[in-house]
């Protein structure tokens, strides 16, 4: 038995050893060299990142990033995946003229970045950061992780800055306060309303704390909320009881969804038949809504919102007059 | 003795199917409303006027409820009848692919956003996994030799598991969370569309299951006594493993593959009646998966309300390591 | 006719180490830009190609192939060690459930201290105790439960399954740590560069030396419990110390490229086909052949761009390499089943 343990420990101090040695290589590699007058950035990892002159080329990982550089007035260098670019308040057509990094949402193709000689790519937190260390010194990732609307507004503030568009980043802001103040102020009485995602047994909401459901909030009553408190941290959907939906019973749902085919049911029709969904206000009365995934779900930047902002208000109070 | 045993069956097999009623009608109260005795006595019997007690009792707890039961009793037989067909106290029936099978189908319709009618998707599942089920079973007919069917499931599982993970690659955020939460296991959610999608393979393949006890008790004493008495030995097993993958598919395919159930209940029955003849065990085996699954559903609906985690990890984790711990004691005494 | 018969195995691994280097080439030259063989030579030279163009080769494909061949000597090392242990041909890293237990540990030290994420260097640390305890544990099992060929490789599926409901509740309870999750069950090479090469070195290092070292004692645990006692070896011993070395070896590799399954199954297999039982033969061999699958399966990987034929999903994804490996290792699995189970019958 004594033998046994000894091995063991042969066994870990091996382990322990190897491990060891892997951690002196790699300490000078995080180090940015910047001596000059120079643009610095901080990321919500806490990452600073500097940079020698403006960044110009700027490739997107995820939507915020399109989103954003809309709203000042610039084009992404390159993009991933489907996302928002190629829809019509974005880039529409123009999407097919810019580059697109292969690879998988989880998994961007690092050597399409490296190709794309771009100057700063901004990922999302939780998802790319996995990349930072491939991409070196040489290209700056920003991770950028917003829970509400409020960090979305952040964003463009702190990337309006860094790309020297600060006028433009204000403006954009300016603009999609006042709109969304004007629109709080014309909701004289508030519904209640659902974000959610999924099938009727396996789905998923947005609760109070993710981007879309806070700005919701102001403008319709949004109940949905989990009692972890770590709201901070959880990517800001969660499966919830039937039961409680049941109980604060919503007026209106907004499903991200795929569009089913014509001659299929709709979504409505199709929660209609379920015997407890049936009996939502919101179904009973036919307020169920599909909404576009890329715009309601990825987006997340103040271009995205302002969309939801607009098609939401419609959908929740139809006969208000503006 | 043979009557000692049966009473002893009944001993146990009484206070659990009572803890079990009891359960069911606290399951029937808990939540949210919460309702006690009198008032949820009064909905059962439509006299009370509140609609939202109604929808919550007899359209979502109840069939919950009974999904649970349902499931359980299913899962334990599985396993039960695997684990004497094959000798193999280690054989679950998420080992005959079926399980697998299933979950590459719902891993498909949800990353990539199939427009499938929801009340479609249960079938699609059970579809996947009767062939998966379906080509292990075929392709072992010669290896029937000690379990190696279970490794043969193994392997197509992992082959199996291994497209389910090259899905999740391609997928986004909010698709491999939906992904998940099926992959875990869940009866969240489920009404009385999935009790009826459950109910005619409950009532086929249940009674097949408890009768197959005499077959199993032949099995017993090995391949060539069981030979010797006339029987073959290569059809039951196929009968048997065709009982299994049954009673396997139509629950994954509604609540997700969820684990465990099968593989504890025959190791907790066998300790509770200290016999292995299967006459006697089936029944309580089958109550004991009915009596885990809704123990366990409840649990994990009201702790953290309004979240809801998926019962599948619930008895995937203390299961398993339940099961770890009586491999272990069991070794150490031999 | 010895002479003849040695260098039978000498021409194969001259075989391997051509075609390893053969795929390495073409690892460099093709993929999302394609230069030709000069521009390879003028960037190894140190002559200004193009900045992109080398940053690329040298910052990127050069690291990339380097991991996949060591990493892929480490899982066929690991697996042919496993296998002549257990004397059964189905044990592989991934199917015992080593990687599980290591993709669990990794993802425990990122959700107690987030800060992890950043620095990959102190995760494999976390992944090698995680694996470590699992190899035990799954060996410690199956012996107690006796009957080692069957047993072993359906208690690694039990606790591998144990494990990955405990990865799936924290993942379902921290949606946070998703990225991180996946990264380690997908298995993949993409954007591995220079200092995951550093991390995975002293692990193959030290793991690979080892593990020739102790073909001879392989060879002795084969001669059966008694004999090996009579050569002077404890036997208890040796296994321990084999199968720690096999928990490293699969440790290092995963906590760099994820759970690239199967690896360890292929390579060995064929090993012994070509030069026998011989653990001085077949260790070299099964290292060879499977840096050879892994980086092959990654040049593919980097090459291959899928069209899904799926309305709704107009995205032309790369699968990762873990999955090439998975497509070309999972029907592999069956057919030595099929050979050593239903034939056989173990």
């Amino acid at each position: 038995m004594m033998n046994r343990n000894l091995f063991f420990c042969l066994c870990i101090a091996i382990v322990l050893s190897a491990c060891s040695n892997s951690t002196t290589n790699n300490a000078e590699f995080d180090r940015a060299d910047g001596e000059d007058e120079t643009v610095k950035l901080i990321d919500d990892m806490g990452t600073e990142l500097v940079f020698n002159s403006t960044p110009e080329r700027i490739g997107c990982l995820t939507e915020i990033c399109v989103d954003t550089l809309k709203q000042l007035g610039l084009t992404p260098a390159a993009v991933a995946g489907d996302g928002i670019t190629s829809e019509p308040e974005f880039f529409g057509n123009e999407a097919t003229s810019i580059p697109t990094i292969g690879g998988s949402f989880f998994e961007p193709n690092v050597e399409d970045i490296f190709l794309q000689e771009l100057d700063l790519v901004i990922g999302l937190g939780g998802v790319h950061e996995n990349i930072r260390e491939a991409l070196g010194d040489k290209i700056p990732l920003y991770i950028v992780s917003p829970e509400t609307y409020e960090d979305s507004i952040q964003f463009v503030m702190a990337l309006g800055q860094a790309l020297d568009k600060e006028a433009e980043a204000e403006q954009a802001v300016q603009s999609f306060k006042t709109h969304f103040e004007t629109q709080i102020n014309r909701v004289t009485e508030k519904r209640t309303a659902l974000i959610m995602y999924g099938s009727d047994t396996n789905f998923g909401i947005d609760t109070q704390t993710s981007v879309v459901g806070s700005m919701i909030k102001k403008i319709a009553n949004y109940p949905w909320k989990t009692d972890n408190g770590d709201g901070g941290h959880s990517s800001g959907s969660a499966q919830l009881s039937l039961e409680e939906i049941l109980k604060q019973d919503p007026d209106i749902l907004f499903v991200e969804t795929f569009r089913f085919g014509d001659d299929s049911p709709s979504l409505s029709e199709q929660l209609a038949s379920n015997p407890v969904w049936g009996e939502l206000k919101a179904v009973k009365t036919d307020d169920v809504h599909e909404v576009r995934t890329n715009i309601w779900a990825n987006g997340r930047g103040i271009g995205s919102l302002t969309i939801i902002l607009d098609e939401a208000m419609e959908l929740l109070y139809p006969d208000l007059e503006s | 003795m043979v009557n000692k045993r049966i009473y002893k069956s009944i001993y146990v097999g009484t206070p659990l199917f009572l803890l079990i009623i009891y359960i069911f009608i606290l399951s029937l109260q808990l939540g949210e409303p919460r309702l006690d005795l009198v008032t949820l006595g009064q909905v059962l019997t439509n006299q009370f006027e509140l609609e939202i007690h109604r929808i919550s009792v007899w359209e979502i707890r109840m069939p919950r409820s009974i999904m649970a039961i349902m499931a359980g009793v299913m899962l334990a037989l599985a396993g039960h009848v695997l684990q004497e067909t094959f000798q193999n106290d280690l054989a679950t029936p998420e080992l005959i692919s079926v399980t697998a099978g299933s979950s590459f189908v719902m891993a498909f319709i949800t990353v990539f956003g199939l427009p499938v009618l929801f009340i479609v998707q249960p079938f699609l599942a059970l579809t996947g996994g009767l062939i998966a089920g379906g080509f292990v079973i075929g392709s072992a007919k010669n290896s029937f030799k000690r379990g190696s069917i279970i490794l043969l499931g193994t392997a197509v599982s992992a082959f199996l598991n291994a497209l389910i993970i090259i899905i999740i690659a391609l997928g986004k955020e909010n698709q491999i969370g939906l992904l998940f939460f099926y992959l875990a296991g869940s009866l969240s959610a489920r009404n009385w569309s999935h009790v009826f999608n459950l109910l005619p393979w409950f009532i086929i393949f249940v009674p097949l299951a408890l009768g197959s006890a005499r077959s199993l008790n032949v099995l017993r004493l090995g391949d060539e006594a069981a030979v010797g008495r006339g029987a073959s030995v290569i059809k039951m097993k196929i009968l048997l493993l065709v009982i299994s993958a049954g009673l396997t598919a139509v629950v994954v395919a509604n609540c997700g593959p969820i684990g465990f159930i099968s593989l504890i209940t025959p190791h907790l029955t066998k300790r509770l009646l200290r016999t292995t003849n299967s006459a006697l065990g089936l029944p309580i085996t089958a109550l004991l998966g009915g009596f885990l699954l809704l123990t366990g559903d409840l649990l994990m609906r009201t702790l953290l309300y309004p979240i809801e985690l998926p019962v599948g990890l619930l008895t995937t984790i203390i299961g398993g390591s339940l099961f770890l711990t009586l491999l272990y004691r069991r070794s150490v005494r031999t | 006719m010895r002479h003849l018969f040695l260098s039978k195995e000498w021409r194969l691994y001259v075989i391997l180490v051509i075609s390893i280097l053969a795929i390495g080439i073409a690892t460099m030259l093709f993929g999302k830009t394609s230069i030709s063989l000069s521009e390879l030579l003028l960037i190894f030279k140190g002559d200004e190609a193009s900045p992109i163009v080398e940053q690329i080769v040298m910052q990127l494909r050069l690291p990339r192939y380097i991991i996949a061949v060591l990493a892929g000597s480490m899982l066929g090392l690991a697996g042919v060690i496993l296998q002549s242990i257990t004397k059964n041909p189905l044990v592989e890293p991934s199917i015992i459930g080593v990687t599980s237990g290591c993709v669990l540990a990794a993802i425990l030290a990122i959700t107690i201290a987030p800060s992890f994420l950043t620095t990959s260097s102190v995760l494999p640390v976390f992944a090698c105790v995680g694996g470590l305890i699992v190899t035990l544990l799954v060996f410690y099992m199956s012996n107690k439960a006796g009957n080692g060929g069957v047993h072993i490789a359906l208690i690694g599926v039990l606790i591998s399954s144990i494990l990955q409901a405990a990865t799936s509740f924290i993942l379902l309870t921290r949606q946070e740590a998703m990225g991180s999750v996946l990264l380690w069950i997908i298995g993949s090479l993409n954007g591995r560069v220079w200092i995951h090469v550093y991390i995975i070195l002293p692990f193959a290092f030290i793991g690979i030396t080892l593990g020739l070292l102790s073909a001879s004692l392989t060879n002795g645990l084969r001669l059966g419990d008694t004999q090996a006692s009579l050569l002077g070896l404890s036997v208890t011993k040796t296994r321990l110390l084999l199968l720690g070395l096999s928990a490293v070896l699969t440790a290092g590799a995963v906590s760099v490229v994820g759970a690239i399954g199967f690896i360890g199954l292929i390579g060995p297999h064929l090993a012994k086909r070509f030069v026998g039982e011989d653990a001085r033969k077949s260790f070299p061999l099964s290292i060879l052949i499977s840096a050879l699958i892994l980086s092959g399966s990654d040049f593919v990987a980097q090459n291959l761009i899928v069209a899904l034929p799926i309305p709704s999903f107009n995205q032309e994804p790369q699968l990762p390499a873990g999955a090439i490996t998975a497509l070309l290792g999972a029907p592999f699995f069956l057919y030595v089943l099929h050979k050593h189970v239903v034939k056989r019958g173990i």
